[in-house]
């Protein structure tokens, strides 16, 4: 925690509105977030033992669950995609949209299989 | 606690920085403030999940941050409270985008109040009309015109306007009764409001801009910030049904400004069509020498197959059709479903039927599942395109579950399906409604 003002202190400065994300802002929030949050995270994920939250390489979230929370709850809300009731096509239908007409495209392929994976068993057609 | 204070102010600088509207700046200081933003992290929030991107978080929060935007996620928790004023009882399918409904019993108004209209949202409200702002707003009519336009909301209400009630009703309205279930919002059957609307007819517009041999399509532009890098959201009309009398540039909605979550300032109101031609938060009308090619006037949205096709199925892309008028429909808001009455007692059955561009001829009721009906009384509209409204009365003689249907029929003897037609993206639902009555049980 010691070290935040120093990722601060990294920070460039005054930029034009509307700038690009700077580098080096990921470790920023990640290290604000860390402080509000402290290890609660990492203790959440998935049982293992904490990792400690490094500068550059903020921690790459993998299951699931995490994974559709995360990368869609960036644009909207989740209880659409919760309210749904779909099919395994259906929902790489809708995944393809998020990803090519709503520029999700930071999702990776391997990424998409696995949320398409928990939406089509916890969001599927039998579903309650 | 001085700690979080000081991290609050530097990601508060960051987002200033980066060219956050003050909007966004003031659901930062409300989630903050309120410790929401902690609180639904530990519940699997998904603030928190920001630290979960690895290689592509950069380029997630570039979407946002670079237009001056918070991650949803973080904005999510101020807005569930913040946006939706003003509509008590509304059931929220998803609180960013705001889209929500009304049950139908509370529908029973023969003029929806604005606190009752339903709220369809692609993207997000704009801060002129939580502000209810109207400087700096102006509206262009541009394109294949000889005088293009350029007006104030001043310049508008000086022209001469008309008042009319009109149906608008969302396309999806009805999804929830698809089977199998269809993608989008999980509208019921309260994604309609009947409302008072005054403004300029757009033909007046029109004329007063002076149409090319060329037009032939409008296509509606509005200043809601789209969500992610999705096409901004546009939709438009055959300039037929722009020259239409009843379709209007409203600017008041039950004799107020519109409503924040309505369109303020101004709105196009296409009356008898779906909802998505009613473009809120208007500041441009281009007229196109061609169909309207947005995003949303292609590929399945707001479009259906040009012939039925099977449940489940995905016809290919080229025979799917724009969607234009609504259909017959019909909503029984009294009683609510689940009343409990006792047998030999009377009870007041109410309603509204509509039509798109046709006209209702009746309204049948049947507490038996189908087997007899009886018709009810039919009150004419107020103008074209409002809701009839119906009005009866029905009783049970003995204990037992019923349900009270009802069933309009047009005046060219189309009727309400008993099941409902399917079709990808689950539009113009209007299989009837059934209500459900608990008789001394």
């Amino acid at each position: 925690m010691s070290e935040l003002p120093r990722f601060w202190r990294l920070w460039p400065g005054r930029r034009p509105v509307r700038a690009r994300i700077p580098d080096g802002f990921i470790a920023v929030a990640a290290a604000a977030l860390s402080v509000l949050m402290g290890n609660a995270l990492a203790a959440e994920h998935n049982g293992k033992p904490p990792k400690p939250m490094v500068e550059n390489a903020p921690m790459v979230e993998t299951a699931p669950k995490k994974l559709f929370e995360t990368h869609c709850g960036v644009c909207h809300s989740l209880e659409l995609p919760r309210s749904q009731r779909l099919d395994r096509n259906t929902w790489r239908w809708v995944m393809d949209d998020m990803v090519n007409k709503f520029g999700a495209t930071w999702i990776t392929g391997k990424q998409q299989e696995l949320i398409i994976d928990y939406l089509t068993e916890n969001h599927g057609p039998q579903s309650p | 606690m001085k700690k979080s204070l000081e991290i609050h102010d530097q990601l508060r600088e960051l987002l200033v920085e980066n060219g956050a509207s003050g909007d966004d700046l003031d659901r930062f200081d409300t989630v903050m403030s309120r410790r929401r933003f902690l609180a639904g992290l530990g519940g699997g929030g998904t603030a928190l999940s920001l630290l979960g991107f690895g290689a592509g978080a950069e380029m997630a929060l570039q979407g946002l941050f670079g237009r001056g935007m918070i991650p949803a996620a973080w904005a999510a928790e101020a807005e569930k409270t913040a946006q939706i004023e003003g509509k008590p009882g509304m059931i929220v399918h998803n609180p960013r985008p705001v889209n929500g409904e009304f049950p139908p019993h509370l529908l029973n108004d023969d003029v929806t109040p604005t606190t009752r209209h339903f709220v369809r949202n692609n993207g997000l409200v704009p801060q002129r009309a939580e502000a209810q702002n109207p400087q700096g707003w102006t509206l262009a009519i541009e394109g294949e015109v000889h005088r293009p336009l350029k007006l104030s909301l001043e310049d508008l209400m000086q022209m001469p306007s008309a008042t009319y009630q009109a149906c608008i009703e969302c396309g999806g309205n009805g999804r929830a009764n698809f089977n199998p279930p269809v993608r989008g919002n999980p509208w019921d059957r309260g994604a309609i409001g009947c409302s008072e609307w005054q403004g300029v007819r757009l033909r007046d517009l029109l004329q007063r801009a002076g149409l090319k041999d060329s037009a032939v399509y409008t296509a509606h532009d509005g200043e809601d910030p789209p969500i992610g890098s999705a096409q901004p959201f546009s939709r438009g009309i055959p300039i037929d049904k722009a020259m239409e009398e009843h379709t209007l540039i409203a600017y008041r909605m039950n004799g107020k400004p519109l409503h924040a979550l309505n369109g303020y300032p101004v709105r196009v109101v296409v009356p008898g069509w779906i909802g998505s031609a009613s473009q809120k938060w208007l500041n441009r009308i281009r007229i196109r020498d061609k169909v309207h090619d947005s995003d949303k006037m292609t590929g399945y949205s707001y479009r259906i197959p040009e012939y039925p096709v099977p449940p489940g199925s995905r016809p290919p892309e080229s025979v799917m059709k724009i969607l234009t008028a609504w259909q017959i429909k019909s909503l029984i808001t009294l009683p609510a479903a689940d009343t409990k009455t006792s047998a030999g007692k009377r009870m007041a059955v109410r309603g509204h039927a509509w039509a798109g561009e046709n006209t209702v001829d009746r309204v049948l009721l049947s507490t038996d599942y189908g087997v007899n009906w009886k018709a009810a009384k039919l009150t004419r509209p107020a103008n074209k395109y409002a809701w009839y409204h119906f009005d009866s009365e029905v009783r049970f003689d003995q204990k037992g579950y019923y349900e009270i249907w009802a069933r309009a029929f047009d005046q060219r003897g189309n009727a309400q399906p008993f099941r409902q037609p399917w079709n990808p993206r689950g539009y113009l639902g209007n299989v009837i409604h059934r209500v459900p009555v608990l008789v001394d049980v």
